[in-house]
């Protein structure tokens, strides 16, 4: 029953290796000019030190819920996706094209809203 | 199951149950198309009031054709009279909260529509409250209705306070999601089901209360309902966020979300032991002590109100306490809770909505110093706040008093004496703070030097509004049978 | 009673007053109202005596139509009825239905009552328009004023006791108003306290009264309950006896207390705070006659209530004498009026006593006349004076006011009973009427010819202070004038009626009918007829009516010369009485001591009953224990409210507790 999962394991070691081979490598063969910023702690860009109460532009938030909000909503996409074809063929097509297209357009709806309001605009 | 029994769920008593529900939902898409169609800030409030008609419309439908309550899309759902009516008391609710945030927000916030489309979307949420007859259509219908009000709490931008309300209100509230998701995981992990049809079998309803998991699970989900309708120890957040709101809102929070939470508790009532009331009635006991003990320390009118609405949740739950411990046919407890919640949409929907309409005028918290003589500025609005004041402190010939006697009753006939007498004795204490209102519109005059501001004329949605309130609260005071027989 | 035609125009009557008295009152407002942002508006409260006047002009006006009309009928057919309501109806199985109807009705009686109440009410409605000029309270005075009226044509229109109670109650409640117009003065406020708390006791003995007639008649309808006793036997069962007796003593209680008769009179100087046309309308010619109305619409109850009649004959004799010896001292021209009031109604008291139902009626029709004319020149004098009512501080004002001193005369030649005069008719039919009850009422009859000396005695002193002698008052600060015309012309009025009134009642030796006397005969009829039956007819001979009128005529002129000249030169003969009998110049000053009694024996046991309670049981037992319950509540509140601190956390901490205690609670319960 173990065997099944086999294929999982070698790729776990497989990508294991391969990280922990690069950063070996890199140390090994690459040149090292040490600097105060290269020393630092790696935080996405941002500067690790001084106060974290940042203030960042409304737009990013703006921006990142929106992403969210359209691109979960297209997760449910998916299983529709899946199924269309084989519940189309027992008869229900009418009833799966009607369904997807009340949630298409509220999404648009939805999408229509914001690019109406200026949403999707950086600089307004 | 087989795919085209879906179809089959969506019949014609299924329809008539989801009819409110889509009619307040197509509402909701209509007014946020509103925001985007030219000239759509006319057409927004036929649309608002056109969606809560229909849903109005359909709910005495329901009533009028007096089909027995049947259990729905394959037993998720409830339809049936007290849904129906539940529903008109949500419907009211948003109404009231509606016409008075009409000229609420009239300088100082643009954004009416977003304002519109997120208070049309809680009745949604509160009817799936009240019908949900499975944890997870609950939990949707308390999302829907949470996520808009965490929102509309924080609508004034301007304000700290407002932003705080929202703040804080989204993250308790989270945490009682949270709570109730766990609670919901556990009892699926004893019963293997979320719907609430396992209890209805009393052998195997015995046996799933008496594993200890089960039993967390359902005090979790009450925890996180009792979080809702603000009952001891999860009311702290209330006067915070109550104030915090716009009073519109708060108006919203306080009588349709606690009715929604009221109508799942009872619907759910067979979740909880029958060993259970004493401690509830306990619970409901300390509830009224803090909101009363607590309101009587207010200057702050608003807050006042907050406090005195955990009272009244306190009132309300000494009933359900009752239901659990009384007989099977639960003594009416959904009658008199019913009568409560409807008496209380219109006194505190009023209440508040005066209060609305005074902060508009104060530029200001309406506070008991700044009441001070209304009766001479403003002798209509006094009188309608006076009405609304003895009826929320439960004087006769107000339809808070039938409720209070009625859930009272309940309790009484539970046998659940001692707590009875301690809530009528905490009713008394509250009647010292309705009364100072009053007296201090009507026996005191501004201090001197006291800057009294203009009055002006009275928007004709509040207007309305406080008829219509008015109008109930007198109504459910003297033509108790007439409410009741429609019930 | 026979059945009649609806006369409802009767409602009239008391209605106009009314009308009129709401229109006075939203003048009054409409006159706050405008005088409220500027001082110095348009008042339309000045335009109430007009609307006031007129309405009581009108009511005469009706009052004298419905008076012609009950004489056009047979004597034994005049009755006017109205019924609009039948207002109460009790089916009792046993006994029978208990009905009260609201209906008026104009009798003889009725009528004369109410042509007084509005003949006279219309001429001090005319001098008030004068006398409250300029009073902040113009119009509210009108408005109290009119409805005073309407009450008092209630009183004396109502069919039933009922109505009659209302009435009595009605004009209770105005008086208590009108005494305290001026309750910014502070005792105004309280004579107007103690005229509303004597009348209670008062109250309460009408209604005792009332609840016994009912037990023994089933009705309260008085025309009823007058006809079932004057058809029944003379002699009644023991049993019923008594209770007729008490019925009728609780009535005459009841009529103590609003006509101030002893125990109950020391009000009624009190009640001289008020304006001075209230204290002639209500206090001197209406109100305080109502009792003896009462009485004689009641008669045949009285007539065959036995023993009752003595007492009230006592009582009448006993408070004409209080009253007027104490009129002999008092320096306040009203307080002498006063005391002389409570004098005069204690002779209608005597008469009723005597069963004189006609003589009673007849000396409170010539009382009104003269004493509402004498209230209203004192109130000249006052107004004339500047509000000053001390007599030892007037004199000599014949000169200034000389219409006011004429009239002034003419009503107290009437009031001491000078020959021919109203007062001398009517005052000598009454003692007429004690000297031939024999027995008990010779007694009675002689406390009346004393208090017949006193009265002529006190007028004349009052006449001499006032209006004789050197000027006593500070001439640099003190302008008396003579009074607008709107004063002066109901005072002439009021002066012919006093001086020829004596002709509603002329005694049989100058063989002249006497016409109240027969035109009352319908309604006393039937208590005479029971009295003559019970103790016989009682007839004097011309010689000795003569004799006892040239005795009356002979000690007025006497004790009238005696007490003109007295006190002619001013001050001095009240100081030495003063000086020389101090205690009893004290005691008669202040009216045989009755009310310092009254302060003595009940007022400070209650007040001392009322601290106990107040202080001691109130204050420190039960307001500790509320006050305390009430400061525990506040603490708790604290303590409530700091639990609110808001912090998110803490709320959290809080939610996350009551989840877990609640859990472990259930888990194990």
């Amino acid at each position: 029953m173990l065997q099944t999962y086999a294929p999982i394991l070698i790729l776990a070691v497989l990508v294991a290796g391969f990280a922990l081979a690069s950063l070996v490598l890199s140390d090994l063969l690459g040149k090292k000019r040490r600097s105060i910023g290269k020393a630092d702690a790696y935080e996405s860009g941002m500067d690790p030190r001084g106060s974290a109460r940042l203030r960042l532009s409304i737009h990013f938030y703006l921006v990142a819920v929106l992403f969210i909000l359209f691109d979960v909503e297209s997760i449910f996409l998916i299983p529709w996706a899946a199924t269309v074809r084989g519940l189309s063929a027992q008869g229900l097509g009418p009833v799966m094209f009607f369904e997807v297209l009340a949630f298409v357009g509220v999404l648009a709806l939805g999408l229509a809203y914001v690019w109406r309001k200026g949403g999707l605009e950086w600089d307004r | 199951m087989n795919p085209q029994d879906l179809l089959t769920l969506f019949d014609a008593a299924a329809m008539t149950a989801l009819a409110p529900l889509i009619a307040l939902a197509l509402g909701t898409l209509a007014v946020l198309a509103c925001g985007i169609i030219p000239g759509g800030s006319v057409v927004r409030p036929i649309a608002f009031l056109a969606s809560l008609a229909a849903a109005a419309a359909y709910c005495v439908k329901t009533l009028v054709d007096g089909a027995p309550a049947t259990l729905v899309l394959d037993g998720t759902f409830q339809s049936g009279p007290t849904t129906a009516v539940w529903g008109l008391v949500f419907i009211a609710s948003t109404l009231f909260a509606w016409l008075y945030s009409a000229h609420y927000y009239e300088e100082d916030a643009p954004f009416k529509g977003e304002h519109d489309v997120l208070m049309l979307a809680t009745p949604i949420g509160m009817m799936l409250m009240a019908g949900a007859h499975d944890l997870l259509v609950f939990f949707i219908g308390l999302e829907l209705l949470s996520i808009p009000l965490y929102s509309l709490a924080a609508f004034r931008r301007d304000r700290i306070r407002s932003i705080e309300a929202g703040l804080k209100y989204f993250l308790l509230g989270a945490f009682a999601a949270a709570c109730f998701l766990y609670g919901a995981a556990l009892l699926y992990a004893t019963t293997g089901s979320l719907s609430l049809d396992v209890f209805a079998d009393p052998t195997r309803r015995a046996v799933i209360l008496d594993q200890p998991l089960a039993l967390v699970g359902v005090a979790l989900i009450a925890s996180s309902v009792f979080f809702k309708v603000s009952v001891f120890p999860f009311h702290l957040w209330v006067p915070d966020v109550y104030e915090g709101s716009p009073t519109p809102v708060t108006a919203l929070m306080e009588t349709g979300t606690k009715a929604a939470a009221f109508a799942f508790l009872l619907n759910a009532l067979a979740m909880l032991p029958n060993s259970t009331a004493g401690s509830i009635a306990l619970i409901a006991v300390i509830t009224m002590a803090a909101g009363n003990f607590g309101a009587l320390a207010q200057t702050d009118v608003k807050r006042m109100l907050a406090y005195s609405g955990i009272a009244h949740a306190g009132t309300l739950l000494l009933g359900v306490a009752g239901s659990l411990n009384g007989d099977p046919a639960r003594g009416g407890a959904i009658e008199a809770a019913l009568y409560y919640m409807a008496a209380y949409v219109a006194t505190a929907g009023g209440a508040f909505g005066l209060l609305a309409l005074l902060e508009r005028e104060n530029k200001g918290t309406t506070t008991l110093e700044s009441l001070k003589g209304l009766a001479q500025r403003r002798p209509v609005v006094a009188a309608a706040l006076t009405l609304f004041m003895l009826s929320l402190g439960g004087i006769p010939a107000t339809g808070g008093f039938l409720g209070k006697y009625l859930v009272f009753s309940v309790a009484v006939r539970a046998e659940l004496i001692p707590y009875a007498i301690l809530g009528v004795l905490l009713s008394v204490v509250a009647l010292g703070y309705y009364l100072r209102v009053i007296i201090a519109m009507y026996m005191q005059s501004p201090a001197e030097g006291s800057v009294v501001p203009e009055s002006r004329p009275t928007p004709f949605a509040t207007t309305l509004a406080s008829v219509v309130c008015a109008a109930l609260v007198i109504g459910l005071g003297i033509l108790p049978r007439w409410f009741l027989e429609v019930m | 009673m026979q059945s009649h035609e609806s006369h409802a125009w009767l409602w009239w009557i008391p209605l106009l007053p009314l009308i009129g008295s709401a229109i006075a009152g939203a003048l009054h407002l409409a006159t706050l109202r405008a005088r409220k942002n500027d001082p110095s508006a348009a008042a339309p409260g000045t335009l109430a005596p007009w609307i006031a006047c007129a309405a009581m002009a009108a009511a005469f006006g009706l009052s004298v139509k419905g008076f012609f009309t009950l004489q056009e009928l047979a004597p034994s057919a005049r009755q006017l009825a109205s019924t609009v309501h039948h207002w109460i109806s009790v089916n009792y199985p046993a006994r029978g239905e208990f009905a009260v109807d609201l209906s008026l009705l104009l009798d003889p009686l009725s009528s004369t009552m109410t042509l007084v109440v509005t003949g006279v009410g219309f001429l001090i409605h005319v001098y008030a328009a004068g006398y409250m000029k300029g009073d902040p309270g113009y119009g509210k005075f009108f408005a109290y004023l009119n409805l005073f009226v309407f009450a008092m044509l209630m009183l004396v229109l109502s069919s039933s006791l009922l109505g009659v109670f209302i009435g009595w109650e009605g004009v209770g409640l105005c008086s208590f108003l009108l005494i305290g117009f001026w309750y910014e003065k502070g005792w105004p406020a309280e004579a107007a306290q103690k005229a509303f708390v004597m009348n209670r006791v008062g109250d309460a003995c009408f209604l005792i009264g009332s609840f016994l007639l009912v037990r023994l008649f089933g009705t309260l309808d008085m025309a009823t309950i007058a006809g079932a006793i004057g058809r029944g036997p003379v002699e009644l069962e023991p049993d019923v006896q008594l209770q007729v007796s008490l019925a009728a003593l609780f009535l005459f209680g009841g009529a103590c207390g609003k006509s101030a008769q002893f125990p109950l009179f020391t009000w009624l100087p009190d009640a001289m705070a008020g304006p001075t046309p209230v204290s002639a309308l209500i206090h001197a010619a209406t109100m305080v006659t109502s009792g003896i109305y009462l009485i004689v619409r009641l008669n045949p109850l009285f007539a065959s209530s036995g023993w009752v009649l003595p007492v009230i004959g006592v009582v009448g004799a006993l408070t004409a004498l209080i009253g007027g010896s104490t009129a002999l001292v008092q320096r306040d021209i009203k307080k002498v009026l006063a005391y002389s009031t409570v004098s005069q109604l204690g002779y209608m008291f005597l008469a009723l006593g005597t069963g004189a139902w006609a003589a009673a009626v007849f000396h409170l029709v010539t009382h009104a006349f003269f004493k509402a004319l004498l209230f209203l020149g004192a109130g000249s004098v006052i107004h004339g004076m500047h509000e000053e009512q001390d007599m030892h501080k007037m004199g000599g004002l014949r000169k200034y006011m000389p219409q006011t001193f004429v009239t002034f005369l003419a009503g107290s030649a009437a009031l001491s009973g000078l020959p021919l005069m109203s007062g001398f008719f009517s005052k000598d039919e009454i003692l007429a009427h004690a000297f031939a009850g024999g027995g008990l009422y010779w007694g009675l009859w002689i406390v009346g010819v004393l208090t017949a000396a006193l009265t002529a005695y006190y007028t004349w002193r009052m006449v001499a202070l006032t209006f004789f002698g050197e000027e006593r008052f500070d001439r640099h600060h003190v302008h008396p004038h003579e009074s607008p015309a709107v004063m002066t012309v109901p005072l002439m009025v009021l002066a012919v009626l006093s001086v020829v009134g004596g002709v509603l009642g002329l005694p049989p030796v100058l063989h002249a009918p006497h016409l109240l006397a027969e035109w009352l005969e319908p309604v006393t009829r039937d208590g005479s007829r029971i009295l003559a039956e019970r103790a016989g007819e009682h007839e004097l001979s011309h010689t000795l009516e003569w004799i006892l009128l040239g005795l009356g005529a002979a000690i007025a002129l006497a004790f009238a010369h005696t007490g003109f000249h007295a006190h002619k030169r001013g001050t001095a003969q009240d100081e030495t009485l003063t000086a020389r009998r101090p205690a009893l110049a004290a005691w008669l000053a202040d009216a045989w001591t009755i009310d310092t009694t009254y302060k003595r024996v009940i007022l400070l046991p209650l007040r001392l009953v009322s601290f106990v309670v107040a202080v001691v049981v109130d204050q420190f037992a039960i307001d500790g224990t509320v006050n305390g319950i009430g400061a525990s509540a506040r603490d708790v509140a604290q303590w409530t409210r700091r639990s609110a601190t808001g912090s998110l956390a803490g709320y959290a901490m809080w939610m996350g507790a009551g989840a877990v205690v609640i859990s472990l609670v259930w888990m194990w319960s």
